[in-house]
């Protein structure tokens, strides 16, 4: 897997993304940890092929399907496997496109929930170049949406405590569910890639910073969600406690934090289960404390 | 843990985690103020018998009972080593009657502090059942002390059975400075998250959530007590904890990351000093107990402004 630097990636990306586009970006995910950290990560690289784009807000299908169309006429290439179906019920491929010149990296576009959307990941179908693909809305990254940060060149992405609620609210259990594609060779379940990332998120903070996410977290939920935020504050921790409680997801979370956000720093499985202790009573706890 | 019923639970827990791990040893230490050395033996040998024998060979018990101490298996050294520093921290007294050094065991130590600090406050000559009192100290103890004191001329008594500290106690302060080590009941904690421990927020950390019988040491202390202390930053934190209200496992009540050490880790985050002579209910350790801090973190100079300081010289 080729390593690049955040910041490049940004600016690959923005050189890339029609500029009358670039105000419906959100960039999610690792890339966007990675670059808000950069300075603490220094000068090392991503190990990340996959730049997350949300485009927002809400029902903004034609801008969505506007940013595909523009980057394939400016040459990126759908990824293998990133195919055309023919109507808009058939099995349909989550948008990827690699940049004209490089493979290291691409772009997979999500979208952004509407506030009503009840279901924890729902594909919705968009016509691109006389086909059908599907542009994943998944319910939780709309609080993504709060406190979002603005990058050097203009673009935006998701503050980091966001991103972690997200993955918090996405997994209220360990579960059984395994990631399609493998990291490093492990199929490793979803639940501990997604909270591994929260825990590398709680990680690359201070601990003033973590201390202060539950206000953000509860200012998010109640704008996000009025009438289950009690619920979702209340339960926000349930699926980090069951990952702590599970030796073997831990070390699957490990593995996967190890070659992802915090490649070749070599946090163990007891100083992440240190860490996912430190997250409970500095943000988690309180959160539940502040909605009710 | 309060009886038979913890005892099964914890075990449990270790038993679980052994089954996934084949490599890995467990010891279950446990304070036990409320069961007998019998009972523990029993109940443990219930867990023994009832769990698979792959799993019972590799899990330990050190367990302090109300009245004595269970270590099985009998003779193993990692289980008589962690026995040990068990059974010191939970009876600091025990360890006074054993390491007499230099003259000076930890209750004369207590005494002696009892008095600097007397004399750093400015106090008024001390009763001899106040310095007692204070140091948690006998009698006798607090009346050796202060003729060895009063030998190196460093201290005087009134008519009306008061002492008072002369000046400076160069000597025996010198002497307790190096000494200080084996005489002061000292816990190491570290960070298990192996994040930067950033004394700073640990120190904001331990002042909001430490139980009110933990007073902030160190250079913490030195500032309260001299806004104008002189250190860029904060090497690391010191706390004072009243020996008597000691409980394993408290400061998981401020961060449930810190883990106990051995005291040879190098960079502690938290330096724990146990003490009978924990002052009066002040969130800060007392004056003295500071000054030994500082020359503890090789801040002589700082120690010595600090006296200084509150000496008003």
């Amino acid at each position: 897997m080729s390593r690049l630097k955040p910041k490049e990636l940004f600016d690959q990306i923005a050189a890339d993304i029609p500029a009358d586009l670039a105000p419906h970006i959100l960039i999610v995910g690792s890339l966007a940890a990675a670059y808000h950290h950069r300075k603490q990560l220094q000068s090392e690289t991503i190990n990340t092929r996959d730049a997350d784009v949300v485009i927002h807000p809400a029902g903004a299908f034609a801008q969505a399907t506007a940013v595909a169309k523009r980057l394939l006429d400016n040459k990126w290439r759908a990824q293998d496997g990133c195919v055309a179906a023919p109507t808009p019920d058939s099995y349909l491929s989550v948008i990827r496109l690699e940049p004209p010149d490089s493979t290291d990296y691409f772009v997979e576009l999500l979208g952004f929930p509407p506030a009503s959307q009840e279901h924890a990941s729902e594909m919705k179908p968009i016509e691109l170049n006389g086909g059908w693909y599907a542009l994943p809305l998944f319910r939780f990254l709309g609080v993504t949406e709060h406190g979002r940060k603005t990058a050097h060149n203009g673009l935006n992405y998701a503050a980091p405590e966001m991103m972690a609620l997200s993955n918090l609210l996405a997994h209220r259990e360990v579960g059984s569910v395994r990631v399609s594609r493998p990291i490093e060779g492990l199929k490793a379940l979803r639940a501990a890639k997604d909270l591994g990332r929260v825990l590398a998120l709680a990680r690359l903070a201070t601990r003033a910073e973590t201390e202060a996410w539950a206000l953000s977290w509860a200012a998010a939920l109640r704008e996000r969600f009025p009438s289950h935020c009690v619920d979702l504050a209340k339960n926000a921790g349930q699926g980090l406690r069951a990952l702590l409680d599970d030796a073997t997801a831990l070390e699957e979370a490990r593995h996967t934090i190890d070659v992802g956000l915090l490649a070749g720093k070599g946090v163990t499985v007891e100083q992440l289960h240190a860490t996912g202790r430190q997250l409970l009573v500095d943000a988690i706890e309180p959160l539940a404390e502040l909605v009710t | 843990m309060n009886g038979a019923r913890d005892l099964h639970a914890a075990a449990l827990r270790l038993a679980i985690q052994l089954s996934e791990d084949e490599a890995t040893r467990a010891v279950l230490v446990v304070q036990a103020p409320r069961v007998t050395r019998a009972r523990l033996e029993s109940e443990w040998s219930k867990v023994e018998r009832t769990l698979h024998p792959d799993i019972a060979r590799r899990l330990s018990l050190v367990a302090l009972g109300v009245d004595g101490e269970v270590g099985i298996p009998a003779g193993d050294p990692t289980v008589a080593q962690l026995l040990e520093a068990a059974r010191s921290l939970v009876e600091p007294e025990r360890a006074e009657i054993a390491r007499p050094v230099g003259g000076w065991d930890p209750k004369r130590f207590e005494v002696w502090k009892v008095l600097f600090n007397a004399w750093l406050r400015k106090e008024p000559p001390l009763a001899i059942g106040d310095v007692a009192r204070r140091a948690g100290a006998s009698h006798p103890t607090v009346l050796s002390t202060l003729d060895r004191l009063e030998s190196q001329h460093e201290l005087e008594r009134t008519s009306s059975r008061r002492a008072f500290l002369t000046g400076m106690p160069r000597r025996s302060l010198a002497e307790l400075a190096v000494l200080a080590p084996g005489l002061r009941q000292t816990v190491h904690l570290i960070d298990a998250s192996g994040r930067d421990p950033a004394p700073e927020d640990l120190l904001a950390r331990f002042l909001r959530r430490a139980p009110e019988w933990v007073q902030v040491g160190g250079v913490a202390a030195a500032r309260h007590y001299m806004p104008a202390f002189n250190l860029n930053g904060f090497p690391r934190l010191d706390v004072t904890v009243d020996a008597r209200r000691f409980q394993i496992g408290w400061w998981r009540e401020v961060d449930p990351a810190l883990v106990l050490t051995g005291p040879d880790t190098p960079s502690p985050a938290v330096v724990v000093h146990l003490t009978s002579s924990p002052g009066e209910g002040d969130r800060y350790a007392s004056p003295s107990e500071t000054v030994l801090d500082l020359l503890a973190l090789k801040l002589d100079g700082q120690a010595d402004d600090l006296i200084r300081s509150m000496r008003g010289a």
